[in-house]
């Protein structure tokens, strides 16, 4: 009895084996597609737009984002689509975790056959879900996220693209950081003491180093007094705050977003930490907004590019007027950084189809998507981006000071004191490690 | 005459007909649900694992997760530090020496304690294993976590993931379910596989008749350590991204929670439950963000109305028709 089912198993084993090998061979017959030139489905384009809609990052963060995929769509099929498709916009959240995260694209992908994902906020999910771009087989446009290390490779020069199908529609961090570290530079010439407080994932980890290694190179004399890495989402800082206000730097450097970077400024706010010391937000141009009034003046703020609801000034450049005027009339909200990524996504993409399409003749394939969006120059709100080799796009980076102004029930950047740098001086060129590059000055 | 036997053995025939659906799963599924059914499989091989503690030891492990992790950062770790040798045939065995070598370490500690005290511990140092998956953020990512690129079989490399994993993968994947699910039938109906069970049902009596009941704990913490390992390697290539989260207790939970869905008086119990738990998870998290109250009610409802698992429910159900059936031959 034993031995007969041992063999029975050993037979079927084997057979499994056969079965498996045969049989496979045979898929891959159903998967070729003769694709007919010159057409274009009715049904509309599928954008799945991923931010994140619950939690402490979205009501800073991700709603915005998500607001303006929203009434960007609309706008865009209301003048009739792209190539004469609507737009059929997936929106899905981002929280949850990076596993979380690789689950879902996997399912937006193969389950609903999205033509596009347009997302992600955070770092930890860009790294996990754009090598699913070229295993799947389909087009993600990162619109948000910062690290550097998502385009880059293990040391320069590095082959381009990473990824074939995998797009990053706004700058890296290391503009961000460069930029502060310009900044200080030229406002704080005589600082010693310099602190990092950063959340404890990519995001926070790269900011850091890129902004430390800045420092080294343009400031030598500096001394970093301490660096703090809590997790991301942590509710309370009142002991990294103390343990800042006894280390004693002249100014913090924190890439602090979303929630995070409104609890850890009225926590500080309370223990009189902007009495003592000078905070350098990297992307903190949502913040004062979002805080109000009681948002400290006087404290560096970088805008993730040159996104800015006052620049550039909306009598020069109406396409910022008609979509500061847009959002605002619709959300009751003047739009943050988020925003203008997120325009930049959605208007690349559908530029880079419009590009394809009218050199193909009909509704591009991704790839021939993908050829087009690599080189691609649009008009936003914010001036203009490129798309380089690498597939990152690259921006000039807007940096200034809060003050309190009469016009706005927040502080806003001080017009008196706002710097812009011009994109060669805050973006490596293609296929350097910012790294690398920031050594190499 | 041992081919008639065979064939008219009721067993052999279910154990055909299982055989053929999973052959043809391939066919039946779309890409996606495939994707997920190979994810089930390499829970069921943990599921057989950790069931060799749960049911046939006595021994309930809330850091199951951990020795999985050993597993699925071998592979991750493998990918990032020695891309050369990053083929499945070298990939399978590292992994199986990361878990056996943790679990030989984590088991050395925690078989000295039974009941509570036994979950405690496990518990506890699959969070420490947490802590340094989590902090060691230059070494292992952190939070972030790992990628982990399609790998080659055999020498065979394939570019885009779903080529890998709507085929190949997919048999690869049965035909090592297979062997674990032979290897833990032989084990538990072994001798070893009784002095395990003797010591679960009573240690001072088993201690009496000569067995070394620490160090047949110890040996079954491993073999059960090492199932989850193998689990943990085969889940990262079908997840293509590992994070410190499998090594946390929360994960270790959905373990324990697989294994009581499915049942774990029954063998193949734990199978049956982790197929149903990854459908249930998805299609609850499809349904609801607040699918976490879908698998707690699922859970309470378990306890109350199914103690002995979905499978333990079918073969009581089973076995009450064939009592009728009897009763009413009389």
């Amino acid at each position: 009895m034993e031995k007969t089912r041992r063999d029975f198993i050993k037979i079927a084993g084997g057979a499994a084996i056969g079965a498996g090998t045969l049989l496979s061979g045979c898929r891959e017959e159903e998967e070729k597609v003769v694709e007919k030139r010159g057409e274009i489905p009715k049904e509309p384009v599928k954008i799945a737009a991923v931010s994140f809609l619950t939690g402490v990052a979205a009501a800073p963060f991700g709603i915005p984002g998500n607001n303006t995929f929203e009434m960007l769509s609309e706008k865009i099929n209301a003048d009739g689509g792209i190539m004469g498709r609507k737009i059929e916009l997936l929106s899905k959240d981002e929280a949850g975790g990076v596993d979380a995260q690789v689950k879902l694209a996997r399912k937006l992908i193969l389950d609903d056959k999205v033509d596009v994902i347009l997302g992600y906020i955070s770092s930890a999910d860009c790294k996990a879900v754009l090598p699913l771009s070229d295993e799947l087989g389909d087009l993600i446009v990162a619109y948000d996220c910062g690290t550097q290390e998502l385009m880059e490779g293990s040391h320069s020069p590095f082959p381009v693209p990473k990824y074939e199908l995998g797009f990053r529609t706004a700058a890296t961090l290391g503009l961000d950081n460069i930029g502060l570290a310009l900044m200080i530079k030229k406002y704080f010439p005589d600082i010693k003491r310099i602190a990092g407080i950063n959340p404890d994932y990519a995001w926070g980890r790269d900011s850091w180093s890129i902004f430390e290694e800045s420092m080294k190179k343009l400031m030598p004399q500096v001394e970093v007094v301490g660096t703090w890495w809590p997790p991301l989402f942590t509710t309370d800082y009142t002991a990294h705050i103390s343990a800042l206000i006894g280390a004693a730097p002249d100014i913090v450097h924190t890439a602090f977003w979303g929630g995070d970077a409104v609890t850890f400024t009225k926590q500080a706010l309370g223990l009189g930490l902007f009495d003592k010391m000078t905070v350098a937000y990297s992307r903190g141009e949502p913040i004062p907004q979002e805080i109000g009034k009681d948002f400290p003046e006087n404290q560096i703020i970088g805008c993730a590019g040159p996104h800015y609801f006052l620049y550039p000034p909306q009598d020069k450049w109406p396409l910022n007027k008609q979509f500061v005027d847009e959002y605002q009339k619709k959300y009751g909200k003047y739009p943050t950084y988020p925003c203008y990524h997120a325009y930049q996504a959605i208007y690349s993409y559908k530029a880079a189809v419009e590009k394809a399409g009218s050199l193909t003749g009909g509704w591009p394939t991704v790839d021939e998507v993908a050829d087009a969006m690599t080189g691609l120059a649009i008009q936003t709100p914010s001036g203009n981006i490129t798309i380089r080799a690498d597939h990152n796009a690259i921006e000039d980076g807007l940096f200034g000071f809060t003050k309190l102004t009469s016009k706005y029930p927040f502080p806003i950047l001080d017009p008196e004191r706002i710097e812009v740098f011009p994109t060669f001086v805050v973006n490596p060129p293609v296929g350097i490690r910012t790294v690398d590059w920031i050594n190499s000055w | 005459m041992n081919l008639k036997r065979f064939i008219f053995n009721k067993r052999s025939l279910i154990y055909l007909v299982v055989l053929i659906f999973l052959l043809i799963i391939p066919f039946i599924l779309s890409p996606f649900n495939l994707i997920l059914f190979e994810s089930a499989i390499t829970f069921a091989i943990v599921g057989l694992g950790f069931n060799l503690l749960l049911r046939y030891t006595g021994l309930l492990s809330f850091g199951h997760g951990a020795y999985f992790a050993a597993g699925a950062y071998a592979v991750a770790m493998v990918g990032r530090y020695v891309p050369s040798i990053y083929s499945i045939e070298f990939l399978i065995p590292i992994a199986i020496i990361a878990s056996l070598v943790l679990s030989a370490i984590f088991g050395f500690i925690c078989v000295r304690h039974t009941k509570i005290f036994f979950a405690i511990l496990t518990l506890a140092l699959s969070m420490l294993l947490f802590a340094l998956l989590f902090k060691f953020y230059s070494v292992t990512g952190g939070s972030d976590g790992l990628y982990i690129p399609t790998p080659s079989i055999f020498g065979v490399t394939f570019k885009r993931r779903p080529e890998f994993l709507s085929g190949p993968y997919y048999y690869f994947l049965l035909v090592i379910f297979i062997i674990c699910y032979m290897v833990m039938k032989v084990i538990v109906s072994s001798p070893f596989g009784k002095a395990l069970q003797a010591i679960r049902d009573n240690e001072t009596r088993a201690e009496l008749i000569g067995i070394r009941v620490k160090r047949y704990r110890f040996y079954a913490f491993i073999i059960s350590g090492t199932f989850a390992g193998i689990g943990g390697s085969l889940w990262t290539f079908v997840n293509g991204h590992v994070t410190p989260d499998v090594s946390h207790w929360f994960f270790s939970g959905e373990i324990v929670y697989m294994t009581l869905l499915g049942g774990f008086f029954i063998f193949e119990g734990p199978i049956i439950g982790a197929f149903v738990f990854t459908f249930l998870k998805l299609y609850a998290m499809g349904f609801t963000e607040y699918w976490m109250g879908i698998i707690g009610v699922t859970l309470i409802l378990l306890v109350l109305l199914l103690p002995t698992g979905l499978a333990g429910g079918v073969v009581t159900i089973f076995n009450k028709l064939k009592t009728r059936k009897v009763l009413g031959g009389t």
